[in-house]
C-alpha cells in the first residue's frame, strides 16, 4: 500500500506537469489570430511582469471588480499557493516553515473551497451558471484539504511529514494516506479541466490581449480551406481562405 | 421569436418539423466550423480560451453598460449567451455531459441569434475578466456563425451594408461619380463658409495622405469631411481621396459579423492606396474603421499591402500642435465633453491625441467619468447605430445608450441652462448617429441645447485663417 500511494503521488506530479505542458502546447498550436488587443496594455516587460504578479499573488482583477467573490476565492488560491510552496520546500530543510505553510494552506484552501461552494449553491448570480462539474470540483477540493486536516486533528498526522513520508516511500496512517491520494488525483485531474487557467492565462494575455506584434506570419493560414455554407462566402471546399477574401461576388451581381 | 420584446433579425419561426430540423442542422454545422482551424483560424484561439476557461464568476457583469442599465436582466448578462454557447460546445462538439444542461431547439437558435445583437462588442466585460476570457468576442463569433454558415445577419449590416459596399463602393450606395459630385458640393460650401478655396483632390498619385472617410458623413454630416478638406488644404498637406471601389468609404461592417466580408473590404481599401502609391492611409472620424484597417486587418495584409495606416486624431494633433493650423480657442467658448469611441480607446489604445487637439482648441472641456480606456460605449457600437428594426431603436436608446447619457448629463452638470450651448465631441460617425438619436429621444437639444459633432469641426471653428462661425448649431 505504501508503495502504491508513493507511486500514485509521483505519477500524479508527472501527470500534472505533462498535462500542463499538453495544455500549453494545445494553445500554442492554435492558429495565430487576427489582432484583438485590449487596452490598457501595461507598458514594457517590467510593466507586464508587475501586472502579472499582482494578478497571480493578489488576484487583482477579482479584487477590483468583484470584491465579494474575492473574499472567497483569495483564500482558496492562497491556500493552493501555500500547499505548493510547502511541497516545494520539503527538501529545503526548513521544516517549521514547511509545516506552517502546509497547515495554513490547507486551512485556507478548505475555507475558500467551502465559501466558493456555498456561493455556487446559493448565490443567484452564480447558481444558474454552475454545472455539475463545478460542484464536483469544489467538493473534491474540500475533501483534499479536509481529510489531511482531519488526519492531523484525529491521529496527529501533520501534513508536511505525511507528504515527506509518501514522497520518500515511507508508510503513513490510513486517513493521512487517503488525504494524499485525494490531493494527488486532484493534481493530475486539474490540467484537463477549465482550472488549467494558470497555463491558459499566458496565452489570453500575451498572445491575444497584449499582442500588438504587427504581422507574425499567417501566410500558411491563408491557405486553409474554409467550408462555410452561406452563399455570399463562396467557399467550395477547394478555394483557400486567401481566394475567398480576394473574390468579390457582390460586384458581379446586378443591383436588385 | 426574441428573448426580449425587441428584434434585430426578425427571424421567422420554422413552419414544419422539417424546417426546424434543417435549421438545427445548419446551426450545428456552423458551430462545428466555429471551432475548426480551417474555418475559423482568425479567432479560434481567443474563442477557445473563453469557452473552455470562463469560470462564470460574473466578475464581468457589472462592467457591462447594457446589463446594468437594463436593471440587471439576466439575458443581458455578458455570460448569458456565452454560457449557452459553452454548453452547446461541450455537448455537441466535445461530447462531455457534465458541463451543464442545454436543449437545442429552434428557440435556442433564435434566441442566440438575437442575443448576439444585444452586445455592443465594446469588450468592457473582457477588460474586467481576470481570466482573459472575452464574452464580447462570443457575441462576435455567434454573429459570424449565423452569417457565414446560415446567411443570417441584420439587413442593415449585410444586404444593405457590406454587400452594397462591395458592389457599389459604399454602404450608402454612392458610386464613385456620386461621391465626387457630393464632394464638389461640399467644397463649394466650405469655400463659402471659411473663405478658404477648397478643391478636394481625387486619385492623386504619390500623395502623402490617402484620406478615407466614413461615407455616411458625406450624406449625414458633410461639414465633417468638409472640415478635413479645410484643415488639410490650409496646412498644405499633400492628400487625396480615392475613387476606387470601397476606398472612398472607410466603413467595414464585416468587423462586426463576418470575417469574409471584413477581409474583402479591407483588402480593397489597402489595394487602392497601393495603386495610388500614397505614403500612408489616414482614416477619418470613424471608430470601427480605425480598428478594422489599422489593427484587425494588420495580419491579413501581405507585406506589399502593409502600408502605414494612421488615425486622423494623430494627424490633427500634428497639424494643430505644430502650429501649421493657427487656432484661437476663444472661438469655441462653450462647454465641450469628449466621447471616447470604444474602437479607438479600449480596443486601440488611442486616447491622448484627440485630447491634445481638444485642449488646444477648446477652453472649457469637461471629461466624462469614466473615460479613455474605461469609457462606456455610446450604445450604438457594433453596427447598432445603423439598426432600427421593428423595435430595436427603442432598445438601443432606452437600454444600450442609457449609461452614456448619464455620463453626458453628469459632465454638463451646472450648465444645463438652454442659454448655454453644449457640445458632445464624438470623433466617430456611428457614435454621432447614436448621439443624434439619443439627444432627439430625450429632447436634450430642444430643452437644453446639447449638440453633438466631430473633432475636425471644432478645429476649423477655431482656425484663425477661417471665417468665424463654422459651427452653425443647427440640429441634424
Amino acid at each position: 500500500m505504501t508503495m502504491l500511494l508513493s507511486c500514485l503521488a509521483w505519477l500524479a506530479a508527472a501527470v500534472f506537469l505533462a498535462g500542463s505542458v499538453f495544455r500549453a502546447v494545445k494553445y500554442a498550436r492554435t492558429p495565430v489570430p487576427l489582432r484583438w488587443e485590449l487596452y490598457p496594455i501595461p507598458p514594457g516587460a517590467a510593466g507586464q511582469i508587475r501586472y502579472t504578479l499582482a494578478e497571480i499573488l493578489l488576484l487583482r482583477g477579482v479584487c477590483q471588480h468583484n470584491r465579494k467573490l474575492w473574499f472567497r476565492t483569495y483564500p482558496f488560491h492562497v491556500g493552493i499557493y501555500l500547499c505548493a510552496l510547502a511541497v516545494a520546500s520539503l527538501a529545503a530543510g526548513v521544516e517549521r516553515f514547511t509545516e506552517a505553510a502546509a497547515l495554513a494552506g490547507l486551512v485556507l484552501l478548505l475555507a475558500g473551497a467551502c465559501a466558493l461552494l456555498a456561493a455556487r449553491l446559493f448565490d443567484p448570480a452564480l447558481k444558474p451558471y454552475t454545472s455539475p462539474a463545478d460542484l464536483f470540483n469544489l467538493a473534491w477540493f474540500i475533501a483534499a484539504a479536509g481529510v489531511p486536516l482531519a488526519a492531523f486533528a484525529l491521529v496527529g498526522a501533520a501534513p508536511a511529514p505525511v507528504w515527506r513520508a509518501v514522497l520518500t516511500f515511507h508508510p503513513v496512517p490510513p486517513l493521512a494516506g487517503a488525504g494524499v491520494a485525494l490531493a494527488a488525483l486532484l493534481a493530475a485531474y486539474i490540467p484537463f479541466t477549465h482550472m488549467a487557467h494558470y497555463v491558459v492565462k499566458y496565452f489570453a494575455y500575451h498572445k491575444v490581449r497584449w499582442d500588438r506584434s504587427p504581422a507574425p506570419t499567417v501566410a500558411a493560414q491563408l491557405l486553409y480551406t474554409p467550408h462555410w455554407s452561406a452563399p455570399h462566402v463562396g467557399a467550395d471546399g477547394v478555394k483557400t481562405w486567401a481566394d475567398v477574401a480576394a473574390a468579390n461576388p457582390p460586384a458581379r451581381e446586378k443591383k436588385p | 421569436m426574441s428573448p426580449d420584446r425587441y428584434s434585430a433579425l426578425a427571424l421567422p419561426q420554422p413552419q414544419s418539423p422539417a424546417e426546424e430540423r434543417e435549421l438545427l442542422r445548419a446551426f450545428l454545422s456552423g458551430l462545428e466550423k466555429l471551432f475548426r482551424r480551417q474555418d475559423n483560424w482568425t479567432f479560434l484561439r481567443p474563442l477557445l480560451i473563453t469557452v473552455e476557461h470562463c469560470v462564470r464568476c460574473q466578475t464581468c457583469s457589472e462592467a457591462c453598460h447594457i446589463f446594468t442599465a437594463s436593471g440587471r436582466q439576466e439575458i443581458y448578462r455578458p455570460t448569458y449567451r456565452s454560457e449557452i454557447l459553452r454548453r452547446l460546445y461541450f455537448k455537441y462538439i466535445q461530447h462531455r455531459r457534465w458541463q451543464g444542461a442545454v436543449e437545442l431547439d429552434w428557440r435556442t437558435v433564435s434566441n442566440l441569434a438575437e442575443l448576439a445583437y444585444r452586445c455592443n462588442l465594446c469588450r468592457r466585460c473582457a477588460q474586467a475578466c481576470p481570466m482573459g476570457a472575452d464574452n464580447g468576442l462570443v457575441a462576435h463569433e455567434l454573429r459570424k456563425l449565423f452569417s457565414q454558415e446560415m446567411g443570417i445577419a441584420p439587413k442593415e449590416l449585410h444586404a444593405a451594408g457590406s454587400l452594397v459596399q462591395l458592389r457599389t463602393g459604399s454602404t450608402t450606395g454612392m458610386n464613385p461619380a456620386a461621391a465626387r459630385d457630393n464632394f464638389d458640393f461640399i467644397d463649394q460650401e466650405m469655400t463659402e463658409k471659411t473663405g478658404i478655396p477648397i478643391k478636394t483632390p481625387w486619385d492623386v498619385e504619390g500623395a502623402d495622405v490617402l484620406l478615407i472617410h466614413n461615407a455616411g458623413e458625406v450624406l449625414a454630416w458633410p461639414e465633417n469631411p468638409g472640415a478635413f478638406a479645410v484643415m488639410l488644404t490650409a496646412a498644405g498637406v499633400s492628400w487625396t481621396l480615392s475613387s476606387d471601389l470601397t476606398a472612398y468609404d472607410a466603413v467595414n461592417y464585416g468587423l462586426w459579423y463576418d470575417d469574409v466580408q471584413f477581409a474583402r473590404v479591407a483588402l480593397r481599401q489597402v489595394e487602392a492606396a497601393r495603386k495610388l502609391k500614397v505614403k500612408r492611409i489616414v482614416i477619418g472620424e470613424c471608430g470601427h474603421a480605425h480598428k478594422a484597417l489599422t489593427v484587425v486587418a494588420d495580419r491579413l495584409l501581405p507585406s506589399d499591402l502593409n502600408l502605414p495606416r494612421e488615425s486622423s486624431m494623430t494627424l490633427m494633433r500634428d497639424l494643430v500642435l505644430s502650429g501649421r493650423l493657427p487656432v484661437d480657442p476663444a472661438r469655441n467658448a462653450f462647454p465641450v465633453t469628449l466621447h471616447d469611441p470604444c474602437n479607438m480607446t479600449r480596443l486601440m489604445g488611442l486616447t491622448e491625441p484627440q485630447r491634445d487637439v481638444l485642449r488646444a482648441v477648446c477652453p472649457d472641456i469637461r471629461e466624462m467619468s469614466p473615460n479613455r480606456t474605461d469609457n462606456y460605449c455610446c450604445g450604438g457600437g457594433s453596427g447598432f447605430a445603423l439598426m432600427s428594426g421593428k423595435t430595436f431603436l427603442d432598445w438601443r436608446l432606452e437600454i444600450a445608450g442609457a449609461r452614456k447619457m448619464e455620463q453626458v448629463l453628469a459632465a454638463f452638470a451646472g450648465c444645463m441652462d438652454p442659454s448655454i450651448p453644449k457640445y458632445i465631441c464624438a470623433p466617430c460617425s456611428n457614435c454621432k448617429a447614436q448621439f443624434r438619436d439619443l439627444l432627439a429621444r430625450r429632447g436634450l437639444w430642444k430643452s437644453n441645447r446639447i449638440f453633438y459633432g466631430g473633432l475636425a469641426e471644432l478645429v476649423v471653428n477655431a482656425m484663425r485663417d477661417a471665417k468665424p462661425g463654422f459651427l452653425e448649431w443647427e440640429w441634424r
